[in-house]
Order: C-alpha cells, then sequence, then structure tokens
C-alpha cells in the first residue's frame, strides 16, 4: 500500500520534462519517491483474494500520516476486529481471538497478510527506493497503450530484501504503473499492476491495483479503495498501541 | 513346690455390650505334681481360669505367679517364651495344624525350643509312643480318629516336659470310652512322669478321674475336695 | 530363631500354599503375568531407546557438533546467520585427530512443486562427507543422492508424497492417469508404465477399530492404485526419468536469506528506546562509538569506518535481538529433486531436504561463501551399532582436536563449540524419559493389583487360621515368628509367581530381541514419526538387572502384602483367637 499517492505536481513536471528529454533515472525514482509524501489519509478498502479457486473479500478502514504511520482495522464478519498498526517501522497485528497484540517481525514479515498476496513485509513502509536502489532506464516500453519508462532498480547493498526491482512509470501520468520485486537468484517473486488511479484532491492515486505472488499458482489480490480522505486529521491516538487493544 | 498360685483373681471381659464377671477373686495354688480339675457349669469361670493360669489372658485384678513368677510383670514375648517352655496345652478341639504329620506336629514345640532335627525327632516319636500313637507318626490330623488326635495334642503338649499341662475340657468332644482312655494316659503320665496337670470339666466321669476338685460357680469357688 | 525352626516354619508355610490351592495358583498367576509383561515392556522400552539412541547418531547428527556457540543458544530457530567458515580446515584437523566430519548449512524454506507446496528444513551437505558419516544416504529409496556441485534435492518421504514428487507408491486413479501415465511421451512408455502398477496388494484396508466417521472426508473414496511388489532398480530408475522429464521432479525453493548486518541508519526513538535499553552500559557505548545522530533529524547513522568495530557493533545487536541486525533476503533457488529418503531414522524421512552445500556458495544459492552453520563429528570407523561413547564425548574430540591444532600452534576457535549429540536430544531423551514413566507406572499399576490380589488372598487364609493362629501362640511362638511364617508364605507366592513370570518374560523376549515387531504398516497410519527414532520394527533388549529386580521386587513386595492382615490377627488376644470358628 505505499507508493500510493502521487502528487500531481510531480506528475505535472513529469510530463512537461518527458516533452523536452527523457528524464534521468534518479529524477524518475526520486518522484516515485516523492509520491508518498503527503501528511494524512484515510480510506475505505476493499480486497479481493483469488486463491485455489476461491474468492475472498475482506473490507477495511485505513489512516495513514506522514508515510511512517498506518492502521488498519478489518470490518467484514470473518475478521471483524482485527487491527494491524505500523508506527516506527514496526508492525503490530491484534487479534480478536487471542485478544493480544504481537509484533510482527523476523521470518513473520514474509508470511502472507490475511491471505493476501502481499506479505506483511511489503507492507512495511521501509525507507526511500533512492536510498536503497540504484536505479537504471532501461527504455521505454507500452503497458495497455500507455507509454511508460521501465527503470531497472539494484539493491546498493546485498542485504536488501529484494535484490531486484523493476518499475513501470507513466511517461504522462507519472502513475506507477506496474513493478515487480525480484529474488536474489533473479527469479521473480512479486507483481503489482495499477488498475486504475484517480485524481484526488488535486493529486493521482491508485485506487485499485493488483498484486501478485507469483509463488501461490493462480492467486491474485485486487485493492479497492474508496472515500479517500487527504491531508485529514487523524488524531494521534489513533496510532498508538493502546487503540489496537481497545 | 509351688506350680501356680493364684491370689484374688478377677476376669471381667465385654460381651456384646454387657459387662461379664467371669471371675469375682478366686485364689487358689496347685503344687508340682498335681493332677487337678476345675469343675464347674457352662459359664462358671473354668475356662477363664486355665486361660489366665496358662497366660493367653491377663486378669482384670489380682495376680499369678507360675513357677514363682509373677507374669503380670512379663511382656508379650517374655509370656510367650514363658508358655514355650513351661506350660503345655490341650484343647478341647485338638487344635492340630492341619498341614502337618502327628510327628510334626508334636516336633513344633521342640523345634520352637531350639532342639535340634534329630532330636526333635526322638523326641517326638517318643512322646508319641507313650499315648499309643507309635505307629501314626506320618498321619494328618484330618486321617485320624478324635481320640487320636487327641492323644496327639497330649504327646505335643508333654513332650517339652513342661512344668504345668492345662487341658481345656480334653474329652468334651470325645465318646466316653475314648474320653476315659485320653484320662487313663495323661493320670499315667502324671504318675510317671510327674507332670502337673489342671483341666476343667463339667463331666462327672472326669471329675472322678481328678485327685483335687475345684468347683467353680458364678466365677467364685464353690468347693474344693482333696481324694 | 533358629535356623531348624526357620526352615519348619518355611517348610510350614509351603505346606499351607497347598491349602487354598485354587487362591494361590490365582495369585501366583497374577504375580508371574505382571512380572512377565513388566520384563516384556521394559525390554520392549530399552530396545526402543537403545535403537533410537543408535538412530540419532548414525542418521541425524553422528556423535558431536561443531557449531557457533551463538548458533547453539538459539538451535530451536535454526538461526542460519550463526554460521562460520573454514569447515575444510576442521575436517582436515578433525580427520588427523581421527573422527570423520560433514559439514552441513541448515535452513529453513518453503519448497514449491508442481502440485503442492510444503515447509522444510533444508540440509546442505557435501555428498562425500555425508555418504562417509551418516547411513540415511543409502536409504534413497528411488532415485540417488544429490551430485556435488548440482542443485539437486533428495527430500525425505513423507515430503515427496505431500508435495507429489518421485515415484508414488499408491496414486488415486486420476492421478494415475494425469500425472504418471500421463508423463510417458510414448507409447512404448505408457506400456512400461502401465507394467509397473496394478490394483493395490490389499483391497480392503482394515479399518481402524475406533475411527470415527470423518466428515472431512469425501464418502466416495477414489480407487488406488499400487506400484507392484519387486520392481527391479533398472524398472525404478526408468520409471524416474519419465518421471522426472514431465517436469515432476522440478521444484522451486522459496527461502530467506539471514544475514547479519549493521544498519546504516537507525531512527532515533528506535535507537534510544529499543536498541539502548537492551543493552548494558558497555555495549551502549559501543553501540554509541559507531552511530552519531544526525544533527537535523536525530536520527543515528553508522559512522564508523572501522570495520572491527562495526562487527563487535553487530555482534552486540545480535547478542541483544535487535531485529534491526538481521536482513532478510528473498530467495528463490531452481532445483531439481532427484531422490527421495526412506531411512530407519524418521527424521531423515519427514520435511526433510538434503542439497549439496557446494551448489549453494553464490547469489544463485545462499551466499555462503563457504560458510556452515555446523559441522557433524563421528569416530574415524565407528560401529553404527554402537551408542557414542566416551571416546566421542565432546569433551574427548575437543580435547584430541586441540592436541593437532597445538602442534602446528593453533587454537580452536573462540566462538566454536563442541557438543555431544545428546545435548541436541535433550528433546527426544526427556520424551523418551517421560514415555518410559508412563508406561512403567502403567505396569506398576498392573503390579499393585496383583498384589491386591495376593493381600486379599493372604487375608482370607490368615482369617481362616485364626484358631491354628491362636494355637501356635499357645505353643510359645512370638509374634515376630507368626509375621515371619505368614510373610514367608506370602513371600514365596511371589517368588513361585515371579519365577514364572521372570521365565515367561524371558521366552517372550526371545524372539522380540531376534526378531522383533513390523509395525511398518501403522506407523504410516501415524504418519510415521511418533518420537522414537525407528521406522518400522520395534525390537526389545535384554535388561537382566531389571529382570532380577523384577523378582526380587514382586517377591518382596508378596511377602509384605502379608503383613497387614497378619498384624490384624496379632492384635486379637489369644483366647479369642482360639475361641475363633
Amino acid at each position: 500500500m505505499k507508493r500510493m499517492i502521487v502528487s500531481a505536481l510531480a506528475a505535472f513536471i513529469l510530463a512537461a520534462s518527458a516533452r523536452a528529454q527523457d528524464p534521468s533515472a534518479a529524477e524518475l525514482l526520486a518522484r516515485v519517491d516523492s509520491n508518498e509524501v503527503y501528511s494524512s489519509i484515510s480510506y475505505k478498502g476493499r480486497m479481493t483474494i483469488e486463491y485455489q479457486g476461491k474468492r475472498y473479500v475482506k473490507t477495511f478502514e485505513a489512516f495513514a500520516r506522514g508515510g511512517s504511520d498506518s492502521y488498519v482495522e478489518f470490518l467484514n464478519p470473518e475478521d471483524k476486529g482485527t487491527k494491524y498498526l505500523k508506527t516506527e517501522g514496526r508492525l503490530y497485528v491484534y487479534s480478536p481471538d487471542s485478544e493480544e497484540v504481537m509484533l510482527i517481525s523476523g521470518h513473520l514479515l514474509k508470511e502472507s497478510m490475511m491471505g493476501s498476496d502481499l506479505s506483511y513485509e511489503d507492507t512495511i513502509d521501509n525507507e526511500k527506493l533512492s536510498a536503497r536502489y540504484v536505479p537504471t532506464l532501461a527504455g521505454k516500453e507500452t503497458l495497455e497503450g500507455r507509454e511508460a519508462w521501465v527503470l531497472d532498480l539494484a539493491a546498493r547493498k546485498k542485504t536488501e530484501s529484494y535484490p531486484r526491482q523493476k518499475l513501470w512509470v507513466d511517461v504522462v501520468t507519472g502513475d506507477l504503473l506496474r513493478f515487480e520485486l525480484y529474488a536474489l537468484s533473479g527469479s521473480k517473486l512479486k507483481e503489482y499492476v495499477l488498475l486504475k488511479a484517480q485524481a484526488i484532491g488535486g493529486r493521482r492515486f491508485p485506487v485499485e491495483f493488483e498484486m501478485r505472488d507469483l509463488l501461490r499458482k493462480g492467486s491474485r489480490t485486487v485493492f479497492l479503495m474508496s472515500d479517500v480522505v487527504l491531508d485529514a486529521r487523524v488524531p494521534d491516538s489513533v496510532f498508538s498501541l493502546r487503540n489496537l487493544e481497545r | 513346690m509351688t506350680v501356680v498360685e493364684t491370689s484374688d483373681l478377677t476376669k471381667d471381659y465385654a460381651l456384646n455390650g454387657i459387662t461379664v464377671n467371669a471371675l469375682r477373686g478366686v485364689s487358689l495354688s496347685f503344687q508340682a505334681g498335681e493332677f487337678a480339675a476345675v469343675a464347674g457349669p457352662s459359664g462358671s469361670g473354668k475356662s477363664t481360669f486355665l486361660h489366665l493360669v496358662g497366660c493367653l489372658d491377663v486378669p482384670t485384678a489380682g495376680s499369678i505367679a507360675v513357677g514363682g513368677i509373677d507374669v503380670a510383670a512379663l511382656s508379650r514375648k517374655e509370656l510367650a517364651l514363658l508358655r514355650r517352655r513351661s506350660i503345655g496345652f490341650i484343647f478341647q478341639a485338638y487344635n492340630l495344624i492341619p498341614v502337618l504329620t502327628s510327628l510334626e506336629n508334636v516336633s513344633l514345640p521342640l523345634v520352637l525350643l531350639g532342639h535340634g532335627k534329630a532330636e526333635a525327632r526322638e523326641m517326638a516319636e517318643r512322646a508319641l509312643a507313650e499315648v499309643g500313637l507309635g505307629d501314626m507318626t506320618g498321619r494328618r490330623p484330618k486321617e485320624m480318629s478324635g481320640g487320636q488326635q487327641q492323644r496327639v495334642a497330649i504327646a505335643r503338649a508333654l513332650v517339652k516336659k513342661p512344668a504345668l499341662i492345662l487341658a481345656d475340657e480334653p474329652t468334651a468332644n470325645l465318646d466316653s470310652k475314648t474320653g476315659r482312655e485320653v484320662l487313663e494316659i495323661m493320670l499315667g503320665l502324671n504318675r510317671s512322669e510327674g507332670t502337673t496337670f489342671i483341666f476343667s470339666t463339667h463331666d462327672r466321669m472326669v471329675m472322678d478321674f481328678a485327685r483335687r476338685l475345684v468347683e467353680l460357680r458364678d466365677g467364685r469357688i464353690e468347693s474344693e475336695t482333696l481324694r | 530363631m533358629n535356623a531348624a525352626a526357620f526352615r519348619d516354619v518355611a517348610g510350614m508355610a509351603l505346606r499351607n500354599l497347598g491349602r487354598h490351592r485354587v487362591k494361590t495358583v490365582i495369585t501366583t498367576a497374577a504375580v508371574a503375568i505382571s512380572a512377565a509383561l513388566y520384563i516384556f515392556m521394559d525390554g520392549w522400552i530399552l530396545g526402543m531407546n537403545l535403537e533410537s539412541r543408535r538412530n540419532i547418531a548414525a542418521y541425524e547428527m553422528g556423535a558431536a557438533k561443531i557449531q557457533t556457540k551463538a548458533y547453539f543458544d538459539k538451535k530451536d530457530e535454526l538461526p542460519m546467520y550463526e554460521n562460520f567458515p573454514g569447515w575444510e580446515t576442521l575436517a582436515r584437523d578433525l580427520a588427523k585427530a581421527g573422527f570423520d566430519s560433514a559439514p552441513r548449512f541448515t535452513f529453513t524454506g518453503t519448497l514449491y512443486s508442481r502440485a503442492g507446496t510444503a515447509p522444510l528444513v533444508f540440509n546442505a551437505v557435501d555428498p562425500e562427507s555425508e555418504r562417509r558419516l551418516l547411513r540415511y544416504v543409502p536409504y534413497v529409496e528411488s532415485g540417488r543422492f544429490p551430485r556435488d556441485g548440482a542443485l539437486e534435492l533428495a527430500v525425505g518421504s513423507l515430503a515427496a508424497e505431500k508435495l507429489r514428487v518421485g515415484i508414488p507408491d499408491r496414486p488415486t486413479r486420476s492421478e494415475y492417469e494425469a500425472e504418471i501415465l500421463g508423463a510417458a511421451a510414448t507409447e512404448e512408455d505408457r506400456a512400461f508404465v502401465r507394467s509397473l502398477y496394478g490394483p493395490p496388494r490389499t483391497s480392503k484396508e482394515p479399518r481402524k477399530p475406533f475411527s470415527v466417521p470423518d466428515k472431512a472426508a469425501p464418502a466416495f473414496e477414489e480407487e488406488k492404485l499400487a506400484l507392484k511388489e519387486g520392481v527391479s532398480g533398472e524398472e525404478r530408475e526408468r520409471l524416474w526419468r519419465i518421471l522426472a522429464a514431465s517436469g515432476r521432479m522440478d521444484v522451486r525453493i522459496s527461502t530467506v536469506i539471514d544475514v547479519k548486518a549493521a544498519p546504516d541508519s537507525i531512527r532515533k526513538n528506535k535507537f534510544e528506546q529499543e536498541l539502548l535499553p537492551s543493552l548494558d552500559a558497555g555495549a551502549q557505548a559501543l553501540v554509541r562509538s559507531a552511530y552519531e545522530p544526525d544533527p537535523a533529524t536525530g536520527d543515528y547513522y553508522l559512522a564508523s569506518a572501522d570495520d572491527a568495530l562495526t562487527s563487535r557493533v553487530l555482534e552486540t545487536m545480535v547478542a541483544a535481538d535487535y531485529p534491526g541486525a538481521i536482513r532478510h533476503i528473498n530467495q528463490l533457488i531452481d532445483a531439481v529433486v532427484v531422490g527421495v529418503v526412506n531411512s530407519p531414522n524418521p527424521k531423515t524421512n519427514g520435511s526433510v531436504g538434503y542439497i549439496p552445500l557446494s551448489a549453494l556458495q553464490d547469489e544463485a544459492g545462499l551466499m555462503l561463501g563457504g560458510a556452515v552453520t555446523e559441522i557433524l563429528i563421528r569416530k574415524a570407523g565407528a560401529d553404527d551399532a554402537e551408542i557414542p561413547g566416551s571416546a566421542e564425548s565432546p569433551a574427548a574430540i575437543r580435547a584430541a582436536l586441540d592436541r593437532v591444532l597445538a602442534a602446528d600452534g593453533r587454537t580452536f576457535p573462540d566462538n566454536l563449540d563442541v557438543r555431544g549429540w545428546k545435548d541436541y536430544s535433550a528433546d527426544y531423551l526427556a520424551a523418551s524419559a517421560g514415555d518410559e514413566v508412563s508406561t512403567r507406572v502403567m505396569i506398576l499399576f498392573l503390579f499393585v493389583l496383583s498384589f491386591i490380589g495376593i493381600s486379599n488372598t493372604m487375608l482370607m487364609a490368615i482369617l481362616e487360621r485364626t484358631k491354628e493362629t491362636g494355637m501356635l501362640r499357645a505353643l510359645g511362638m512370638t509374634d515376630g515368628q507368626v509375621l515371619l511364617a505368614y510373610t514367608l508364605e506370602a513371600g514365596l507366592i511371589g517368588a513361585i509367581g515371579s519365577a514364572i513370570g521372570i521365565l515367561l518374560g524371558c521366552l517372550i523376549n526371545i524372539p522380540m530381541v531376534a526378531y522383533g515387531i513390523d509395525y511398518s504398516a501403522a506407523a504410516r497410519e501415524m504418519g510415521g514419526d511418533f518420537g522414537y527414532r525407528i521406522v518400522a520394527l520395534f525390537r526389545s533388549a535384554w535388561n537382566p538387572p531389571v529382570i532380577a529386580a523384577t523378582g526380587v521386587v514382586a517377591t518382596v513386595l508378596s511377602a509384605v502384602a502379608a503383613i497387614p492382615p497378619t498384624l490384624r490377627a496379632l492384635r486379637m488376644p489369644v483366647t479369642e483367637s482360639l475361641r475363633f470358628e
């Protein structure tokens, strides 16, 4: 759920500069990073998981601020009361069954979140991509009729969780149309595809996207966001551990 | 020599919650070589008297001396040793050990006294011969008549040459002829060995055998006769 | 009491046994059965334990392991980041000291096959050393052991079944059609496959006696086929090739490479509120000497360029379990299953994979760069039938190794440790001790029952002989002698019973020790692993001290059983006993 905010301003600059000359890889990556700049956001989410011929729909309510804190509470009957809190780069989960708050760390971070194609790790905000990867502009491709820059990211350090990533950035809108995550061996692990971006409060926002964990055969998860409110005031108490147990 | 001396012997026991005064102050003494009968109807206290003298029970009051020893001062174990060494018993029901042969039954007191096996066997054989059962050494109690069993019991009582033999109604389970035979054996032994016999009975015929007859009634001495 | 009197009392006791013949026989039988059962169970437990211990050493880990001390402390988590380099040198030194060794890098991951997924523990091994040290290697039931340098896997038979790799023994009809027959590309191969599979050996499997109908199970159970018996090695090989060609053996290992790495930057809150409080004062100073706060944000940055300092700081953070010091790198390795392991030790046949260490050295593997997590050690030429003894104790291995190292003026690395197989099998040893206790308690319960029987027999016997007891006491038997007579009598029941019991127990034990019980079918029902390291054969062992002790204990306890009723009889006055009818 990162890279959800696209600054309209950045998009215009991108579109403008694209006309003049090819942007550098570093510039493109910096813009992708800057998409995450917002003060706060709240929205209603809907996660549709298709796996092993079955379909699960989960709904939730999410609040996030400053790119580092977020809070998600599930609303669908099966998962009602399950809450996630991300703060200070750590992820906690509250399960109503065990009535306990658990810190998700180590190998648990690699596990699927709520059975979706996202791992917990994928939901944690790491440092900016530009700090972790060296980008290379690998050319221009057309995705579903939209022109996109292809960025190849190689990890600066061998210890990066995904040693390689590949990004497709819309030449016109600056939308992150697609990205792929790779294992150390070079095998592709995950794919993200933007299904629909919307202008909200003057910014581009990915309101529908699809995530695929390629190890899970025939599996995909579609995220749909609605009632998005940007820069609304969210009380501090939302992002506290106490809020999880409430 | 006084073998037994009782003084003011009293015994009460509870029977179904009622106190029975079995003996109410019996003072008697028996000399070595006596052949005495303690007689009386049932309930007169004659068996109780014999049991107390035989150190099988302790009196409620009064004292007993056996061979000059005050038994009140003795422990359970010392009482057992006194019985083993000095007292022979003959019971109405013979009370032989059913799994043992007559020879073994007779040897048992000797074995308890620590006699060697060969010696015990020899003495037991002699004792059985004395009661006229020299040919029945290998028989078990079940294989013998009542009179024979009682004769084995007599042999068992006398084999260790005790100072005192107590016989509790020895003939009560026997027919009169057999009873007489048994009494004659006892009397013979009394004469030949000088063994002191005290026996209880309610049988006139048996009383007639006694040279001293003490009659009890309701736990008291009613009469004493010497012949 | 003198000897003669004792003999007579004993003789009387023996004869008294004959008086209550039926009761004596029943009681004696009860004692005999208890004793026999105890001897049998004890032999069984001992046999399983010995075999399990032998199997732990022979199939799982040798006599001892060298690991880093840090690894041993967290060994249940399989912390792959606590590894060490230079196993080749240590192996050479161990060889000089008279020990075989085998390096391993153990990691966890998920194995994806065409048909399934299973979490496995992977042992990256040196095939040559592994074959020399451990005995599971020849138990590759089909296929072969992986070759050095190749991304090849051998997996445990249970994992193979779950992942539907290898040669299936009992495929369902549809699995057979699609995956086995379907794998054959030519008509000739199809005919060959058909010739190997037939109807199952037993069409009706015996139902478990207490099984409840499984609601989850389909009402209709699909027909199964079975691999015919007596399929030759060559035929298996050909079938394997056919199946492999269809992609059945192609797998992917999804894992996470855990490495220790000092974070470049740590957020202010995390540094001050999480990392520092978990350290003692010295460690705090050390960490502060390497990290400096950014004046603008307050976040901390790794400022030290001193590698030695950085690595000490890193070790400090790892020791304090600071999660930021362990990085997790996603890895996905394509491999091919070349063999299925099914050895007499279930631990080698479960969710385990074996892969050559040499294939995982670079970025296509686990970036091992020569590191291993452990070195397994066994005395050179050790007898598999033997449980590692004192000559293979960690102390002995360490001493021998130290002598070799000292000759070259070297020392054993400070961060490593030699630990014995028992240190790693504490769970098993504790569990088996627990099993043992519960089994023994059950048998002891049986003992108690038979002693209640003896007590009862003696109670009746003594009650019946109240008058006789009175007579014996009148004859001058002391309380002690009466007690002795009756305890002797009861002890005789115990002695005769336990003699018969010992004979019976030993007779049962002879075939149990020589042949054992094959229960492979039952083991399969239980998922193949129930703690003991034995796969298909229970074999008992002789335990002479326990056999002797069983006899003694049964006799003594029987004798003791006579004491309470005798004491009761002795409390009764002699006169009352004599009157008793």
